[in-house]
């Protein structure tokens, strides 16, 4: 089920490693574009069923890979005032305006104490490009549709109603997250003005 | 054929919009022969263009309608100012009728049914006083003539014809419909297949027609293609056999027709000055064209700021350089801005025909007058401001001018007048809209905003903050509901338009005489000219345009209100101060206002403001990038843009500021958190983020400060700190 193009990583470290030391951090974008696309070419698969994984901590979460434009390197950030914590500001790429947004602090409230080995998917969510933090990229999945089970009432740190689903994939459990969501633009808005009262 | 079309509608604007700048001109009494021919021309062209796409009903009226032109072109009819309403009015009818075209719905036949009427009682009575026109072409009238000739004509276009989107088949076409046409197809210069290039036209064709129609008519149908193609017509009075040698077009235009000379006149005008001044550029190649040197303006600004840590033995040529770069930067910008401006023209000329819909609707007469036409602006500003200044217009109509019977009570002319004025002033375009209606009425506004709760019932407001609230979100006092305007969401949305393009909006009423409403609008939206200043580690940069002076206070210049206001003495005003550190909730900024700098900054509608920061870094062009592309945005901020180290600044909004502080209740914020751990004392905090040991270390810290401030202030008095922000920059630089 797992993709070996990418390489398996059994542990976030080393996916961090991986994007960090093959390329240097301009060319990561590149690189990460690249394999993407390799990866879509070398497969006959539907692309719509492929998924990239990411860690939080401990937890796996996966998004369609169609939504993922590139991955680069945590860069820094320019902080936005009156913004809610998880927003951690805008970042320059190649000249566009991108908000960055820290998934574990959206889920969990609690902030990510970034490195230079985390990771910022940049997605597209509905005609907008924004960057989520995340820990590591994992993998690769190709889910079969049929095997993503609709999400339990567990101790998830992430609220339900953001979740696609749930599959399990080598034993270990990925999260399916819906970014459109998570970050609606209406819901920023009102958790903005919850921040300010 | 969409394409052509798409072309066609495009070059029909332009038209409309000429043949309405005409007849506005003749309205005022200017029948000068140019300014007819104008819209002669431009209705004409329209007529044509409607012929080749087969918009029938469009052709109809255009025809009668440049049929009664061509009297007054010719003289022998002098339009009074009705007639020239009536023009107007057929104008807008074949504008409407390109539109329905344009959106592919059908026209109802009751469109321009009884204008069409009425220019055709002109025509017939015309008809029946000049000479005897037997034909049916009213415009035929001095050629007068049943008989049949027959006319040989040669029409070969040229390779690239086709590539103007005419269609031979349709001239052909139009040609048949005047009489009896023998069609023979040359071939001669056909190449063999292998060569033939699909897109050129090889093909010509000998033409015999036999009509009753004049040469004019003839050559009408070739209107479009006469440059692109060998044309000779000429009229055969002998077998076909021995043709008398032909004529070029060219020649065939020196012949004594006066139909001929007087088109040659016409195309001379039309063609020359138009060919060799302006080309038609796709606004996509422009806009790339904007993007790159917005690339190159942060690229060398990168380049600027490298530059400075060099030594001087290598930076100096090198700086030099980067100088020049920077100057011709700045000029290449405004060229290309240049390219993309465009004067208000487009926009005020749809206006006209706006009062006159609604003064139909409302039963007015209303006048306008436009002053400042030619002012430049860029053209996504232009073409997001028709909206609001549509709606603006409507309202001034149908809310400001009273009927004529009240303006007559009034002791006022019958008819209103709307003046409307564009001019720039500091960066800005300034545009507004006179009325000399009977103004905003005060207390119907304040009574209607209290009933909609729009503001607390015992707040007192000063006449131009009531005048103001119109723009509020759910206002409207028009008591019924009309067609017009009044549904309520009318003016908030035109001031939410204007804000969005970092415009604002205004307005100043004086009950009896009028109001005054007033947009400012910024000339373009791709680079404005700004000051980096620091706060904390974060950098902000603020419009140049809203600064006044940078200064350090001395402590006793800043005090409190009672409120929690801080204020600043400024040249003997008392200043709002916004400490940036504190609204933006920054941790490590300088708290100490005889450290930082305070900035003095007017927004646009003359308000001022005070805000403190720790440092100016420099002047800079920077590229306003949207917050709201890919985010939402962000109160007190209005873009942000990219700092020569690849960075992102914030750019700060001066008016969204100046709202902010009111907006946010420091002290009753701090109190709180003073009740927490039992303190009595009031000093200023930041918003939020922060343990309330920080914040009493803070306050011991701000009292250190304040006790090294004397010392400060002495070394400061003796260098010399000039209060012009330029200066204020240099001064900074010295001391490093």
């Amino acid at each position: 089920m797992s993709d070996t193009n990418l390489a398996n990583f059994e542990d976030d470290d080393e996916a961090g490693l991986f994007l960090e030391n093959i390329a240097p951090k301009n060319e990561t974008e590149n690189l990460t574009k690249n394999m993407s696309e390799n990866i879509l070419l070398s497969q006959s698969v539907d692309a719509d069923r492929q998924y990239i994984t990411f860690t939080i901590g401990t937890e796996e979460y996966g998004t369609p890979i169609l939504t993922v434009q590139e991955i680069r390197g945590w860069m820094k950030t320019t902080p936005l005032p009156n913004t809610p914590d998880y927003v951690r500001g805008v970042t320059n790429l190649r000249g566009n305006i991108v908000p960055v947004f820290d998934l574990r602090s959206r889920f969990s409230g609690e902030n990510t104490d970034v490195t230079d080995r985390h990771v910022v998917i940049m997605a597209e969510i509905e005609g907008r490009t924004i960057g989520l933090l995340v820990d590591a990229i994992s993998d690769i999945l190709t889910i079969d549709e049929a095997k993503i089970q609709p999400p339990p009432t567990t101790n998830l740190i992430i609220d339900n109603q953001y979740l696609d689903g749930l599959v399990a994939s080598d034993e270990r459990m990925v999260a399916l997250i819906n970014v459109s969501k998570l970050f609606d633009q209406d819901i920023i808005e009102k958790l903005s003005k919850q921040q300010a009262n | 054929m969409d394409q052509f079309k798409q072309t066609y509608f495009e070059e029909c604007e332009d038209r409309i919009q000429d043949a309405e700048e005409g007849l506005s001109m003749m309205l005022d009494g200017d029948l000068d022969k140019d300014t007819v021919n104008r819209v002669f021309r431009a209705i004409h062209s329209i007529k044509g263009g409607a012929g080749a796409f087969a918009f029938n009903q469009i052709v109809d009226f255009a025809h009668e309608f440049e049929t009664v032109l061509d009297f007054v072109r010719e003289g022998k009819l002098t339009p009074d100012r009705d007639m020239c309403t009536l023009f107007l009015r057929s104008n807008d009818v074949v504008a409407e009728m390109l539109s329905l075209e344009q959106s592919k719905k059908t026209i109802p036949e009751s469109i321009g049914a009884n204008l069409l009427e009425e220019l055709r009682t002109i025509t017939s009575s015309m008809k029946g006083e000049s000479a005897p026109a037997p034909s049916s072409e009213a415009s035929n009238n001095d050629h007068p003539t049943s008989e049949n000739f027959t006319w040989s004509i040669v029409f070969r276009p040229h390779e690239d014809m086709l590539k103007t989107g005419n269609e031979p088949y349709f001239i052909l076409q139009a040609l048949k419909e005047l009489g009896d046409l023998k069609v023979t197809t040359e071939t001669d210069n056909l190449p063999s297949l292998h060569d033939i290039h699909a897109e050129h036209c090889f093909i010509g064709w000998r033409l015999t027609l036999k009509t009753s129609a004049p040469e004019e008519e003839i050559r009408e149908a070739f209107d479009f293609v006469e440059d692109l193609c060998d044309l000779e017509i000429a009229k055969q009075n002998v077998p076909p056999g021995d043709l008398p040698e032909r004529r070029k077009a060219e020649n065939r235009r020196d012949s004594d027709t006066p139909q001929a000379r007087r088109k040659e006149d016409r195309d001379a005008q039309e063609n020359a000055p138009k060919a060799s001044k302006s080309i038609r550029v796709d606004l996509d190649r422009i806009d790339q064209l904007v993007n790159l040197v917005g690339e190159m303006v942060i690229a060398q600004s990168m380049l600027q700021e490298q530059v400075r840590w060099l030594p001087p033995e290598v930076g100096g040529k090198i700086g030099e350089g980067v100088e020049h770069l920077t100057r011709h930067m700045r000029d290449l910008q405004e060229s290309v801005m240049a390219v993309r401006a465009q004067p208000i023209k487009s926009v005020f000329t749809r206006m006209p025909r706006i009062i006159r819909e609604v003064c139909a609707a409302v039963g007015k007469d209303v006048r306008l007058t436009t002053f400042g036409e030619d002012t430049e602006v860029d053209k996504t500003v232009l073409e997001n401001l028709i909206d609001p200044l549509t709606h603006m217009i409507r309202n001034s109509v149908d809310h400001g001018v009273e009927t004529p019977s009240e303006r007559q009570a009034a002791g006022k002319e019958p008819y209103g007048t709307i003046e409307l004025s564009a001019r720039h002033r500091s960066g800005r375009i300034i545009i507004e809209i006179t009325d000399d209606g009977k103004g905003i009425n005060r207390s119907a506004v304040l009574k209607k905003a209290q009933e909609k709760n729009l503001i607390p019932a015992d707040h007192q407001l000063t006449d131009n903050e009531i005048d103001n609230l119109i723009f509020k979100p759910g206002f409207s006092t028009a008591d019924k509901v009309s067609e017009v305007s009044g549904r309520g969401v009318g003016m908030d949305v035109v001031r939410k338009n204007v804000t969005s393009l970092g415009g604002r909006i205004n307005v100043a009423s004086t009950p009896g005489k009028g109001c005054v409403m007033t947009l400012s609008l910024p000339l373009t939206l791709a680079v404005m000219d700004g000051m980096v200043v620091s706060v904390g580690s974060q950098r902000f940069v603020l419009p140049t345009i809203n600064i006044i002076e940078s200064f350090r206070p001395p402590h006793s210049a800043v005090s409190k209100l009672s409120n929690g206001v801080n204020v600043i003495i400024a040249r003997g005003d008392y200043v709002r101060l916004v400490p940036l550190y504190n609204i933006f909730g920054i941790q490590d900024a300088v708290l100490n206002p005889e450290e930082g700098l305070v900035i003095l900054l007017e927004s646009d509608n003359g308000e001022k403001l005070a805000v403190m920061v720790d440092d100016v870094l420099g002047q800079q062009q920077v590229v306003i990038k949207s917050l709201e592309t890919n985010y939402t945005n962000v109160k007190g901020i209005s873009a942000a843009t990219i700092l020569g180290n690849g960075d992102v600044a914030l750019i700060l909004d001066v008016p969204g500021l100046s709202s902010m502080n009111a907006s946010i209740d420091i002290i009753e914020e701090y109190q709180n958190a003073l009740k927490a751990v039992g303190q009595i004392k009031i000093t200023p905090t930041k918003k939020g983020g922060k343990t309330d040991e920080e914040s009493a270390q803070e306050e011991d810290n701000k009292e250190d400060e304040s006790a090294e401030a004397n010392e400060t202030n002495a070394i400061e008095d003796n260098e010399d700190h000039p209060p012009k922000d330029e200066d204020a920059e240099e001064g900074k630089l010295t001391h490093e």
